[in-house]
């Protein structure tokens, strides 16, 4: 199934970028042109060059097939508009920090986000998740990078506090110090906290419905009336109920967190894989984009098959079901 | 028995290991006011074409900000002063009936890894760009040059001979001389022989100390985020005396990003200079907000050094809309150039009636050709002329004020590239104003759309001439009038077979020869009457550059060179030795 899905999200990947009627290389050219030594009306003769070397001339059933080989042995070959770098050069370059900045503030929102909704929904009448649960309501409703320009503004440009942009200081070396450990995360602050505030709301609704669901369900009352303690109530039967639905949307979501953070990338000049995307796509580089979206492919396959396996600890009804069936 | 003890102190000595090894390879650090620290804009936010040192690579954006300007020139030239700077070389003659030129070398340059430069790496270079023009054709610079060239021969140790296969009294200023995004980079023939696919070599190596180039620096490191290039101990230009040793002991280019975040960073004083901010407000404020930051033309507009990019308004000469000279006519009186730079560029720019940037060498030209443009309109706002004009071409005002003509509205999309943004909508509103059914587009399409021939109307740049007028005429020859469909940058597609013997004529002469002038008053005659397009303004690179850790910038009072750092002649690298610390 998993082969299957990944070969579907393949052919895809591969005929979608195809249908607008572009050449990577004349666009490259094109821009090139402008500025550097292109001839401005030998663009033709050139685009016919790199297109022989790149094999863009040749049938599209026949490059598919090849496209085929390639990602079966997960070979990216050369990126156009950046040749002679390796596809598989420019993500190792942009994966560590996309992973570095959007998983663990993926996480760190879901996990915050979670407990708020959970504590939301279990006890409705504390006057402090009154007023904190509209707020985050209201952060999540922005977008990230609307979010990230406005603290940008007030903590970077006026208060100083936090560097307006980059990954590290402009004239510093990276090393293994703890100093320059704390200027990435100095940097990493602002976007970080763009990300959290405006995704840690959706987390939190989703979990506090899913409380209240659960709350009305025969089991917790029978449990209630068993005389269980509100704190195992919360935990054992509440909560890891709720949490699967949850468990589901974060895998999915991690799928997303390339191309949600293109924006925040470039407010704060983030070095990662969603502006490496928007680029590719920008000029047609087929072979980036087709190596970027096989990532993501992938990445979401794999987590769904995880969450699939996951599914049993955390739900013994589904192991029990698995068993009987 | 493996416990929990060993392997905490395996990892341990290991993480020990690793933590000494990191710091043993950490570069040192040099003081912020020997450092120069450069804001480029490039197409990411980061560096995409890491380790990429190929100066004929067709992807080479990273490079050509940063480390082109290590690369030294046969000859640099001075737009400001219209002035050839012998360099690498130290002249070069044509023969009689310009089918050759001999060229002499400077003796004592070496390259950065002590080998002498010789005649023989500029031999290599040639033949290495000519036979791949003619062969894979995958190299900048290659397809024209093997157009161009015949045969290059050595005539003695420090002599060269280029035997053309056309009479050319150009060939100097279109591949020896370095100026703006003009000239060739001289490649190591030691390196360069055993590269294999040279399109695919990426000339970088900080171990090696690649790239070698006859500069006074050396590249240490390049990474998705800075680009480090060092000053050597030992100069060949410093001993023959030619230039200063830099003062500068570091140069690091970083990508700038947005044009917002660049005026932010020269704001606060991080980096010594940004690419063009453009926006003349902006510039205006940044000078107002920190009294260290200068222009070109210092605190005064037009805040920046212009640029061999006039703009104007093209006409598609391939579409039938504009088939009609008077038509064509009547949109240059409808453009108020004035309300325009007023608007896009607070005023900070000059309108043009020609297509010719306002250098000094070209000002006998642009002088000459004055009396056509007022006698055709060429740059004349006039509604009520144009008015007059549409009327003739059998145009009538139809109920909603737009000229109509057997039924149909004259309705016009005009496309152009994002950075004439500031412009495109004033223009689309004039015409609008004047009758006709104009709208403004800027999509990632209309470079296509432009570059296809596919467009109504475009604003776009010309660089064309910079020391004599050829360049810019040659635009508008015939050869260049590609059918719809077929790229070029070139958009106007006009042809005419009177202009082209006329500029086939001037294409004989030397740029000195005083025939010259005539000849370009006739060529210019005809493209005025014929209204090939519709002239805008000048276009001003505005550049800040901060004078808290470096003086000495290229300025109106001592112009020694254009202060834009991202050319791909690599003319900065002139700039470089002349700055000196503040303090």
């Amino acid at each position: 199934m998993l082969l299957a899905v990944v070969w579907a999200a393949g052919t895809l990947n591969f005929f979608i970028p195809r249908l607008a009627p572009k050449n990577p290389i004349a666009e490259k050219l094109t821009q090139m042109a402008g500025t550097s030594g292109v001839d401005p009306t030998k663009i033709q003769e050139m685009s016919d060059a790199f297109n022989a070397k790149f094999g863009l001339d040749r049938p599209l059933w026949q490059q598919y097939l090849s496209y085929l080989g390639d990602m079966a042995q997960l070979d990216f070959g050369y990126s156009i508009t950046k040749y002679p770098v390796q596809v598989a050069d420019l993500i190792a370059a942009a994966l560590p920090w996309t992973l570095g900045l959007m998983i663990s503030t993926t996480l760190i929102a879901f996990v915050l986000g979670t407990l708020l909704g959970a504590a939301a929904g279990w006890k409705r009448n504390s006057r402090t998740l009154q007023i904190l649960s509209p707020l985050i309501m209201v952060f999540s409703a922005i977008p990230f990078y609307l979010l990230g320009l406005v603290l940008i503004y007030f903590l970077a440009a006026k208060a100083g506090w936090f560097p307006i942009s980059g990954g590290h200081g402009i004239v510093s070396i990276p090393e293994w110090s703890w100093e320059f450990a704390r200027e990435i995360l100095h940097h990493a602050v602002l976007p970080s906290l763009s990300i959290i505030l405006a995704s840690i709301g959706i987390w939190a609704i989703g979990m506090r419905g899913m409380i209240v669901n659960v709350q009305g369900e025969d089991y917790m009352t029978f449990a209630e009336a068993k005389g269980l303690k509100p704190w195992r109530l919360f935990l054992r039967y509440s909560m890891r109920n709720a949490l699967l639905p949850q468990a589901t949307a974060l895998a999915l979501y991690l799928g997303h967190i390339v191309n949600g953070a293109v924006l925040v990338e470039i407010v704060f000049s983030y070095p990662g894989l969603g502006s490496l995307l928007l680029d590719s796509i920008k000029l047609f580089d087929f072979p980036t984009i087709y190596g970027i979206v096989f990532i993501l492919t992938l990445t979401v396959a794999i987590s769904m098959l995880a969450i699939d396996l996951i599914y049993p600890l955390l739900d013994p009804r589904v192991r029990v079901k698995g068993l009987n069936g | 028995m493996v416990n929990r003890r060993t392997v905490l102190s395996c990892a341990a000595v290991a993480a020990a290991i690793i933590f000494t090894s990191m710091n043993a390879w950490s570069q040192t650090t040099v003081p912020r006011n020997r450092t120069l620290i450069v804001a480029a804009n490039v197409e990411a936010p980061v560096y995409r074409n890491v380790g990429l040192a190929n100066p004929y690579s067709i992807n080479n954006e990273d490079y050509r900000v940063s480390i082109i300007n290590m690369f030294e020139p046969l000859f640099y030239y001075n737009s400001n002063k219209d002035e050839v700077i012998p360099w690498l070389a130290t002249g070069f003659n044509y023969s009689a009936d310009f089918r050759a030129v001999t060229v002499k070398m400077r003796n004592g340059p070496t390259w950065s890894d002590g080998k002498p430069f010789t005649v023989d790496d500029v031999i290599f270079t040639l033949e290495m760009l000519i036979a791949n023009g003619n062969g894979k054709k995958d190299l900048l610079n290659s397809a024209g040059l093997a157009a161009a060239v015949k045969a290059v021969t050595k005539v003695d140790a420090q002599t060269v001979r280029i035997d053309l296969n056309q009479p050319d009294p150009r060939f100097a200023f279109k591949y020896l001389i370095n100026y703006y995004d003009v000239g060739l980079h001289w490649l190591p023939a030691h390196i360069w022989k055993d590269a294999g696919d040279f399109a695919a070599f990426r000339n970088f190596d900080v171990a090696k100390g690649w790239p070698v180039t006859t500069g006074p620096w050396i590249v240490t490191r390049f990474t998705d985020n800075q680009v480090f290039m060092d000053r050597r101990t030992e100069w060949w230009a410093a001993k023959a005396g030619i230039a200063p040793m830099p003062e500068i002991q570091r140069v690091i280019t970083i990508p700038g990003g947005t044009r917002d975040r660049m005026a932010q960073m020269i704001a606060s004083n991080q980096v010594d200079i940004v690419n063009d901010i453009q926006i003349a407000e902006v510039v205006r404020n940044l000078l107002t907000q920190n009294p260290k930051i200068t222009t070109f033309t210092g605190t005064n507009a037009p805040y920046g050094a212009k640029d061999w990019w006039p703009t104007s308004l093209y006409f598609n000469h391939k579409s039938g809309k504009w088939a009609d000279v008077n038509v064509r006519r009547a949109i240059n009186h409808y453009l108020d150039r004035k309300q325009l730079i007023d608007i896009a560029y607070a005023g900070a720019s000059e309108a043009t009636f020609s297509p010719f940037p306002g250098f000094g060498s070209l000002k006998p030209s642009i002088d000459s050709v004055k009396p056509l443009a007022v006698r055709h309109g060429i740059g004349v706002f006039d509604r009520a002329r144009g008015d007059q004009l549409m009327t003739v071409a059998g145009y009538k005002k139809n109920a909603g004020g737009i000229w109509e003509k057997d039924g149909q509205p004259l309705a016009a999309v005009i496309d152009a590239i994002p950075i004439l943004n500031a412009i495109g909508p004033i223009v689309a509103q004039q015409l609008k104003n004047s009758g006709i059914d104009a709208s403004f587009r800027s999509t990632p399409e209309s470079r296509a759309i432009m570059r296809d021939g596919k467009y109504d109307l475009t604003l776009f740049g010309h660089r064309g001439s910079i020391s004599d007028p050829y360049a810019t005429l040659e635009m508008y020859h015939s050869r260049n009038a590609f059918e719809v469909g077929r790229p070029t940058l070139f958009p106007a597609r006009w042809s005419n077979a009177d202009y082209d013997k006329i500029v086939d004529e001037i294409g004989k002469l030397a740029p000195d020869n005083p025939k010259i002038g005539g000849l370009v008053v006739a060529a210019m005659d005809i493209w005025m009457r014929e209204a090939v397009e519709a002239p805008i303004s000048e276009w001003y690179h505005r550049v800040p550059m901060n004078q808290t850790y470096w003086t000495g910038w290229p300025t109106v009072q001592n112009p020694y060179m254009q202060p834009s750092f991202w050319y791909t002649s690599g003319s900065f690298g002139y700039v470089l030795p002349r700055l000196k610390p503040a303090n």
